[in-house]
């Protein structure tokens, strides 16, 4: 039993079934993860598209998700939910040259990010957390009453 | 600690500096980190985007001018199939480098390099005295 739960995440493929319309929409996210597949080690990443690295998934009575975020600091990250719309906005940080050095080389031009989700079931907005940790934003969402799976036992006629 | 290694001083001692892989490496899925390299007279500093990289699962080895990178993803506590990324990148610098003196460190998912030139590469600024 792979997937017990939709997987919501863009990576749905390669664990459940891909009939999730979700997926879709996060079409852009999966190319990026095929491109990145498919590249050497040795050419530059091709400039990724705006936007962070994101997962999502449903745990069940909860909806979790990983943001990738390098180089962030929590006062940097805005995270907010309206209705069942999820908004990551990050302030961009510029990393200065460091003293007596020059740049040989400037791949991690962070952009501002307004990333927002439109998540299939309530959340109860309250009871959500989020942690950062090396660059990695990890968000639990729980989902509101109505929308929690529910056991319905079976009786025998 | 991160791990790092260089073609010039041998481990001492230690069997071997690369731990073995706690996952297979289809298990992840492989990114490319963007880098930023930065140049003084005497030394290269270099950043990656290894966002939510373990310490452990740092290495870094020079060779030459060569620098090549590998981390992996930690694991997420309670979510036990997210996609992990393993990271890996080389790249060249433009000169030779003083592979012992490296040195690194992981900081809000940035890990930072850093390596002195070799002597023969160092920029050295000849005085002129006035007569």
């Amino acid at each position: 039993m792979l997937s017990r739960y939709n997987v919501i995440s863009p990576l749905s493929p390669f664990w459940g079934a891909p009939s999730n319309p979700l997926s879709a929409s996060m079409n852009r996210l999966f190319q990026d993860f095929e491109t990145a597949f498919a590249r050497s080690a040795f050419t530059p990443p091709a400039r990724r598209g705006r936007g962070p690295r994101v997962q999502l998934r449903d745990e069940g009575e909860s909806i979790s998700m990983l943001a990738e975020l390098p180089g962030l600091k929590l006062e940097d990250v805005d995270l907010s939910i309206e209705g069942t719309t999820v908004t990551l906005k990050t302030t961009p940080r510029t990393a200065p040259v460091p003293e007596g050095f020059s740049a040989l080389r400037r791949e991690r031009q962070p952009s501002a990010v307004e990333w927002s989700f439109e998540l299939p079931y309530a959340v109860d907005a309250a009871s959500a957390s989020a942690t950062l940790d090396q660059g990695r934003l990890s968000v639990t969402l729980p989902k509101a009453p109505e929308a929690k799976p529910r056991t319905i036992s079976v009786k025998a006629a | 600690m991160s791990n790092i290694q260089n073609d010039q001083a041998p481990q001492n001692g230690a069997p071997s500096a690369e731990a073995a892989p706690a996952r297979a490496e289809s298990a992840f899925w492989h990114a490319t980190p963007e880098l930023d390299v930065y140049e003084s007279e005497s030394a290269y500093l270099i950043h990656l985007n290894v966002a939510g990289a373990s310490t452990e699962s740092v290495n870094v080895q020079v060779i030459g001018a060569e620098v090549q990178v590998r981390a992996e993803q930690a694991p997420v506590a309670g979510r036990s199939d997210v996609a992990l990324a393993l990271y890996q990148r080389r790249f060249e610098l433009p000169s030779d480098v003083d592979a012992a003196s490296a040195s690194a460190q992981l900081r809000d998912g940035v890990l930072e390099i850093r390596i002195q030139k070799s002597a023969a590469a160092r920029r050295v600024r000849i005085p002129v005295n006035a007569n």
